[in-house]
């Protein structure tokens, strides 16, 4: 060590050392914010702009393993050969990595949330994980296969009771789909939240546990929409995260009551969206979420199930989202953070759909914490989304039942009433349990004019029915790059 | 503990308003002709890790957040208790003062919040998952609202084991309803076919209900 020190000290190795590298400070943020450029550049930044040239044959997989197509609607259409996604090239484990950047990294795995009722929902910004529900219920199961199967055995009679029962459990819809290699994630990766997944299938490639296990179960629990009106605001999160937590915790006891009824239910293999796509649960809209015929985009799907249980598959379904997604653009032009694309359709991977650009919608996140965990704009805005109300059912129905060659004259006539009855940029005035979107972003203030509380601040009363929300675009316009 | 809505009408939720008491009997036909509803409903579970009720029962709570939020008024902050577990899906809620009742009732708590769901089956009579399932929407409500009184920064808890009779009599102080002649609890909108969730003990300022 010493001889190390000293010839490093030496005036030969001084001069050997003369790095090539910047020189001053300013070079050096430079460098690395190339270095950093690069890097998401490489990840995710442009995917949407990639031109696929040789996009494969979708018969097959990439090891030559021969491959069904699988119908996933008109919204999503398999065109190219399909690389399995490892569970760990998602968003979040990204950055639990730190591959985006220092900000992004100590923003997810390092801050507790201001808001107590964000620290009691929403897991990477809690204070204790063990007050997050979500915690133990996505944990892994512990329980075993029961050895006594049912005495009849009826596809059918089983498809039904499976639906009957997950609704029973709380789930809004529920569908199951025809297990298909090219929607299952890389093998050996599980999405599993305590990292745990002990099942013996965990080495099998997609293509084998497809075979081996035909079946995926998808439900999914709606969003309240009056919460959901507060989009960029917590009371908006809360929307989120209690169905999120909901979702997770009616999965968990189906993935219970399969394996008592003698099947196995493997959890995290399959992508959520595909499978619900498969299952008929909704259609793939601009903004990269499923919309549903009853509650619009205000659905999220969470991890699926793949069993062996005999069951008989429904197909995608064609609410017109396809027809009205072209036309409408009315999320890609509220995005804040320009992420929604508002061109055609990319072949992205093999798969034509709509891409938004996860990126940029994620670096949002850091900067509005305070504020709001997940923005929710393209959701809240979204003209599918609406209360489960019987005028809604009627618009819907006259849009499936139309004509295809006919559906952009119905689009227009449903897009003029949206905009019309519900505003071009909708910003209500939501208040939930002392929330109140009326105040201005980082007010806290009370409105409440039955409360006698001594408040650090002086109460503030607000008229009207407008919400206040930051002018769009304007919150991001310091780290987005505009095109 | 109505929430504002927007637009036109909701006829849908209107009439599911009116409908009320009828909703629950006409549930119970959904089983019907369904060769595996009474197993799914009545039978004891193989493996009881198999059952999200006895995961989230035996899950550990978490700590209370070191630092008080700033408080409303005891009658807002009550207020804002039941909105959130309306909200997460609790058919009936109320807050009962354990100053009133005995030492072995309270537990060292001054407030009790008791919630109600709607059961289609009594969960004590019907050990199958389907039968725990109105125990199971309880356990999502009340884990929920004791996780985020403790965040508030007071102590809360949901795990005490209350028994039946003791949830009832609680409902009863709560003002959800009254014990029949069985003495069961009876509340006006769902009758008998009410399960109390577990109980949250907690210490937040709030204005109880009578």
């Amino acid at each position: 060590m010493a001889q190390t020190i000293e010839w490093m000290n030496s005036p030969e190795a001084k001069q050997q050392q003369a790095p090539p590298g910047p020189a001053t400070v300013d070079e050096r943020v430079l460098a690395r914010r190339a270095r950093e450029a690069k890097k998401a550049k490489a990840t995710a930044v442009n995917e949407a702009d990639r031109v696929s040239t040789d996009i494969g044959s979708p018969l097959v997989a990439p090891d030559g393993t021969p491959r069904t197509v699988p119908n996933l609607g008109r919204t999503v259409t398999m065109v190219g050969m399909v690389t399995n996604v490892d569970v760990n090239d998602g968003p979040h484990p990204k950055n639990i990595r730190g591959e985006l950047g220092k900000a992004m990294n100590h923003w997810y795995t390092k801050t507790v949330a201001k808001d107590p009722l964000m620290r009691a929902t929403d897991s990477s910004h809690a204070a204790d994980k063990r007050n997050f529900l979500t915690t133990h219920t996505n944990a892994t199961s512990k329980g075993v296969i029961n050895p006594k199967k049912p005495d009849v055995i009826d596809p059918k009679a089983l498809s039904k009771h499976i639906k009957k029962v997950a609704k029973h459990l709380g789930a809004d819809l529920v569908g199951i789909a025809a297990a298909n290699p090219a929607f299952m994630y890389a093998s050996g990766s599980r999405y599993v939240q305590d990292g745990e997944a002990n099942d013996k299938y965990q080495s099998m490639t997609p293509d084998a546990l497809a075979k081996r296990f035909p079946f995926v179960i998808q439900t999914t629990v709606a969003w309240d929409h009056d919460t959901l009106q507060a989009h960029r605001h917590h009371i908006g999160d809360m929307s989120y995260h209690h169905t999120s937590m909901k979702n997770a915790m009616v999965m968990k006891a189906l993935e219970g009551y399969i394996k008592e009824m003698g099947y196995t239910a493997i959890r995290g293999a399959v992508n959520p969206q595909g499978a619900g796509l498969a299952a008929g649960l909704g259609e793939l809209g601009r903004n990269g979420m499923m919309i549903s015929e009853r509650f619009g985009s205000r659905i999220h799907m969470p991890d699926p199930i793949l069993t062996d249980m005999p069951l008989i598959a429904d197909g995608p379904i064609d609410l017109g989202v396809e027809d009205f997604c072209k036309i409408c653009r009315k999320c890609a032009n509220n995005c804040p953070t320009n992420s929604i694309s508002f061109g055609p359709k990319v072949i992205y991977n093999g798969i034509q759909k709509y891409k938004i650009n996860w990126l940029t919608c994620y670096k949002i996140r850091p900067y509005v914490a305070d504020h709001y965990g997940s923005c929710l704009t393209c959701i809240a805005v979204c003209p599918f989304t609406k209360p489960d109300a019987w005028w809604r059912r009627v618009g819907g129905k006259i849009l499936k039942t139309t004509p295809i060659k006919a559906r952009p004259l119905v689009v227009r006539a449903l897009k003029w009433i949206d905009d019309t009855f519900w505003g071009e940029f909708p910003s209500r005035r939501v208040k939930f349990m002392g929330y109140d979107t009326g105040l201005k972003v980082g007010e806290h203030n009370c409105t409440d004019p039955s409360c006698t509380a001594n408040h650090k601040e002086p109460q503030k009363i607000i008229e009207g029915d407008v919400g206040f929300y930051a002018p769009i675009k304007k919150q991001t316009d310091a780290f987005v790059k505009r095109g | 503990m109505a929430r504002r809505s927007w637009g036109l009408p909701r006829l849908r939720d209107d009439l599911s308003r009116l409908r009320g008491a009828l909703q629950a009997p006409l549930r119970r036909l959904s089983g019907q002709g369904d060769p595996y509803w009474d197993d799914f409903i009545n039978r004891p579970p193989n493996d009881v890790r198999n059952m999200i009720t006895e995961i989230v029962a035996k899950a550990p709570e978490g700590n209370i957040f070191p630092t008080q939020s700033e408080l409303h008024s005891p009658n807002v902050t009550a207020r804002h208790a039941k909105e959130l577990t309306l909200y997460l899906g609790g058919q009936l809620v109320g807050i009962a003062d354990l100053g009133t009742q005995t030492p072995e009732i309270a537990r060292g708590y001054p407030y009790a919040i008791v919630t109600g769901v709607r059961a289609e089956y009594d969960p004590y009579m019907s050990p199958g998952p389907g039968g725990q399932a109105a125990a199971q929407a309880g356990q999502f409500v009340t884990f929920i609202v004791a996780s985020w009184i403790r965040e508030v920064g007071f102590r809360a808890t949901m795990q005490i084991d209350v028994p039946r009779a003791e949830r009832e009599h609680l409902a009863v102080a709560a003002g959800l309803g009254k014990l029949n002649g069985d003495g069961k609890l009876t509340v006006p909108k769902y009758g008998t076919k009410i399960h109390i969730a577990d109980i949250i003990f907690t210490d937040l300022p709030m204005e109880a209900d009578g």
